[in-house]
């Protein structure tokens, strides 16, 4: 009898368990998505006439259409996924004229809900007011000054009064802002060091060289923010580290200048070992064809990670052999890639856009993915939410190396910045392609990943020392 | 000297008096009025949006433009007002930022800045003609752009900086561009039927014949060229505080030939010319390049770009430019007047039947 009674309860409790597990499956306890769900406006700033803008805009794209494929965004609040709807924010030149306005249009008229991108520093550093003033969540890919986050005191935005309830100040402004992206300090630091710690040996093998013999670089940059940025930060990485290097030449010029010939004969009397060109891709190509063709300035020409993209591999032909790149994602350095995920992601925009992908694609597609792992830790696409999740990511890095190996945001004086890991690159003329590839050559590893080196550093061919 | 100058004072009252109770008894008033009330109304029922990037520019460039137009009706032309809309911008924050003084004081200092910055380069070129001039000024707007770099620890302006706002933005930034706008123009409008814009026409007629009459054409040159570089000052603490951030790229020649274009499109020489051009410019740099959804079939021809818009705003405004100058070479006003008296005369002619 009483087995019989326990029989039963034992049958009724599984019958309760199987139809609750159906049940959970059937997501038949899951409340109906909510009636305010709609998609995620996301914006994302670029100047999509140029080269750069263009691999934003494409990486986007990849980045939402995976994204949406899978489902969308979970938003826990509206208890359902809902997709992202892609906001083109175009500020054509990027200069502060031409960035405010689309900016303002996107977060006043169209209201996203995030923004992700930005290009040069000028531009950002405007642009950035409007979704400040308006407290929305943006996640800085380019600009490499680092006052994107750090602005200091900025006075009163919107000029509104004391007490006025709409007034933002300086520390909840900032804490909007979160910059994904390399600082000029940073790829400066790899730079210096490069020059420092394998290129002086090399030269000093090679040439016979007295140790005591500094390196003598030369720097050539746009004068702008960018440009200036770069020079400040090499020059006092090298004096604070005392580094075996000689900064010989500073030739500054304007940011509107398309030929260099002038420039480069004033640095070739410097006599340079190596001529560090801070500018971007048009005419940092420009600038290392004319040395060499035009000026017969046969050096090492190290060109700064947003020169890492495809237009950058067209422009320079066969120039480009032997010379070095800075960056922080070597898509031509590949395969096999030092992080598994680069060869999905090559794989998936060469399918898609018959090109290889460009560096400032990259830190956009990877900024797609912190937003969304953002939006569902907040479960709410209000702002001051997800800004609060944004400060908490702790993703595993994509393709971005960072020093962690995860995706953190820095607080503090360093305040929403990443660590990331940057390097030297060679391009390497491939007669097949009829175009350069390249090989890493510092440093040797990487925090979380291992071994980065895939060659060592060798001098261009007819390659001319400075003066001994 | 003091009864001279209390004479001068009584005089100049006396002319602008006139000059109002004239223009009011004129049909002239009525339209003005009626533009006046739209200008002013228009802002209410349009989104921050237009209010602040379409709306607030139009009137800024409207006391630009008009700035440069003075200049031109001496017989002058600038290549490098740039300078001056840079330099009352820069004069104007910094003089804040640095000084502590209140914006609007700090906007009325920063154009009296630019037009001492005027003064100085007018007195080194006012003599000279035609394109001389133009390059000098232009020559002078890239010194400065690089006196603004060199200086950058003084100046901020390569990295460009945020500027202190007279009032908050939206509607009361506008209604404050707008009554300097106003201002402007009709200070613009009072100086041309002075004295002194007699002289300024004269010159620009022909500036021998001045001469010859008796007219200090160096003199009356240089008034006009600090003047204009006055009011361009003035605009630029204005565009300064309406994009809330200043930067080198201010200085760009984009903004020196900006007036140029405005006035050649709206009418050189004439009051309503730079409003008329501010109005059509700034709407094609607003709206054209947010047309590309409606584009989409174009973009075979433009492959290279993402968008349609900005290489479509560039196409478009060149020909507009190249249209107006052909068959319109006094600009859109004459355009207009044109047609206003014919469809007048019209009109007539049909009440008379």
């Amino acid at each position: 009898m009483v087995n019989k009674k326990v029989l039963g309860l034992i049958v009724v409790v599984i019958l309760v368990a199987a139809v609750a597990v159906a049940a959970l499956q059937m997501n038949l306890f899951q409340p109906a998505p909510s009636a305010e769900a709609r998609p995620i406006k996301i914006g994302l700033v670029a100047c999509y006439n140029k080269a750069e803008g263009q691999d934003m805009d494409r990486a986007a794209k990849l980045a939402v259409e995976e994204i949406n494929a899978a489902g969308g965004i979970y938003v826990s609040e509206w208890h359902t996924k809902v997709p992202i709807e892609l906001v083109e924010v175009n500020t054509e030149d990027d200069t502060p004229a031409k960035a405010v306005s689309p900016v303002t249009q996107a977060v006043t008229e169209t209201g996203v809900d995030l923004l992700i991108g930005g290009y040069t520093s000028a531009g950002t550093l405007a642009n950035q007011v409007v979704a400040i003033e308006h407290r929305v969540p943006y996640i800085i890919t380019g600009a490499s000054s680092n006052l994107v986050t750090r602005r200091g005191p900025q006075a009163n935005y919107g000029g509104l009064p004391e007490g006025d309830t709409r007034r933002i100040d300086d520390a909840e402004g900032m804490s909007y802002m979160f910059h994904y992206c390399t600082t000029t300090g940073d790829y400066s630091k790899t730079v210096v060091n490069f020059f420092a710690e394998k290129m002086k040996p090399l030269l000093d093998d090679e040439f016979g060289f007295a140790e005591s013999r500094k390196l003598r670089l030369a720097i050539l940059y746009r004068d702008d923010a960018f440009g200036k940025g770069v020079v400040s930060d090499s020059k006092s990485l090298i004096q604070s580290n005392n580094l075996p290097i000689e900064v010989v030449a500073e030739r500054a010029y304007p940011t509107t200048a398309t030929t260099f010939q002038t420039d480069l004969t004033a640095v070739k009397a410097a006599k340079p070992d190596a001529v560090y060109v801070v500018d971007f891709i048009a005419n940092t190509a420009e600038i290392i064809k004319e040395g060499q063709r035009d000026v017969g300035l046969n050096t090492v020409y190290i060109a700064v990670e947003c020169c890492e993209d495809p237009q950058f591999y067209t422009l320079l032909g066969n120039y480009g052999d032997k010379q070095l790149l800075e960056s922080k994602f070597a898509p031509y350095a590949g395969p096999p890639y030092y992080l598994p995920m680069i060869t999905t992601y090559v794989a998936s925009y060469q399918q898609k856009y018959n090109t290889l992908p460009g560096m400032m694609g990259a830190d956009t597609y990877d900024a797609f993915y912190i937003a969304k792992d953002a939006i569902e830790r907040a479960g709410s696409v209000d702002k001051a939410k997800v800004r609060d999740a944004l400060e908490s990511t702790a993703m595993d890095q994509m393709l971005i190396m960072t020093q962690t190996g995860k995706i953190q945001f820095s607080t503090g004086t360093n305040y929403h910045e990443i660590s990331a890991v940057t390097f030297i690159e060679q391009l390497v003329w491939n007669a097949t392609l009829g175009e350069c590839r390249s090989v890493i050559v510092y440093p040797e590893t990487a925090p979380v990943v291992g071994t980065l080196k895939q060659a060592d550093f060798v001098l261009p061919e007819g390659y001319q020392p400075g003066s001994t | 000297m003091v009864l001279a100058i209390k004479e001068s004072i009584a005089n100049t009252f006396g002319f602008v008096k006139n000059e109002v109770v004239g223009f009011s008894r004129s049909r002239m008033f009525y339209y003005v009025l009626a533009a006046l009330a739209i200008a002013a109304v228009v802002p209410l029922f349009t989104s921050s949006y237009v209010l602040s990037e379409v709306l607030t520019p139009m009137v800024i460039f409207t006391i630009y433009a008009s700035s440069w137009n003075l200049l031109a009706s001496s017989g002058q032309g600038s290549l490098g007002h740039a300078a001056f809309l840079g330099i009352g911008g820069f004069a104007s924050a910094l003089l804040v930022i640095k000084l502590g003084i209140p914006p609007i004081i700090g906007l009325f200092v920063g154009s009296v800045f630019s037009a001492v910055i005027g003064l100085l380069i007018g007195l080194t070129c006012v003599r000279l003609k035609a394109w001389f001039l133009g390059m000098v000024t232009f020559g002078f707007s890239v010194i400065a752009v690089t006196i603004i770099s060199q200086f950058d620890a003084v100046t901020g302006g390569i990295m460009g900086f945020r500027t202190p706002l007279i009032v908050e933005r939206g509607l009361p930034f506008y209604y404050l561009t707008f009554v300097f706008a106003v201002i402007s123009v009709f200070a613009i409008h009072l100086i041309m039927r002075s004295k002194l814009g007699l002289a300024f026409r004269a010159i620009h007629g022909n500036e021998l014949e001045a001469k010859m009459n008796g007219v200090n054409t160096a003199k009356y040159r240089l008034i006009a060229f600090v003047l204009s570089t006055f009011f361009a000052g003035l605009a630029g603490g204005l565009y300064a505080q309406s994009i809330q951030y200043i930067q080198i790229s201010i200085f760009e020649p984009y903004y020196s030939f900006l007036p140029l274009m405005i006035c050649v499109i709206g009418g050189l020489g004439t009051l309503e010319g730079p409003i008329i051009g501010s109005v059509i410019i700034v709407a094609i740099d607003r709206y054209l390049p947010g047309i590309d959804s409606a584009l989409q079939f174009l973009k075979p021809l433009f492959p290279n770009v993402s968008f349609v818009g900005p290489p479509l705003r560039m196409l478009f405004l060149g020909l507009f430019l190249i249209v107006i100058v052909v068959f319109a070479p006094k600009g859109l006003t004459a355009f207009i007047r044109r047609a206003y008296a014919y469809f007048r005369g019209k009109l007539v002619t049909v009440k008379e039947q």
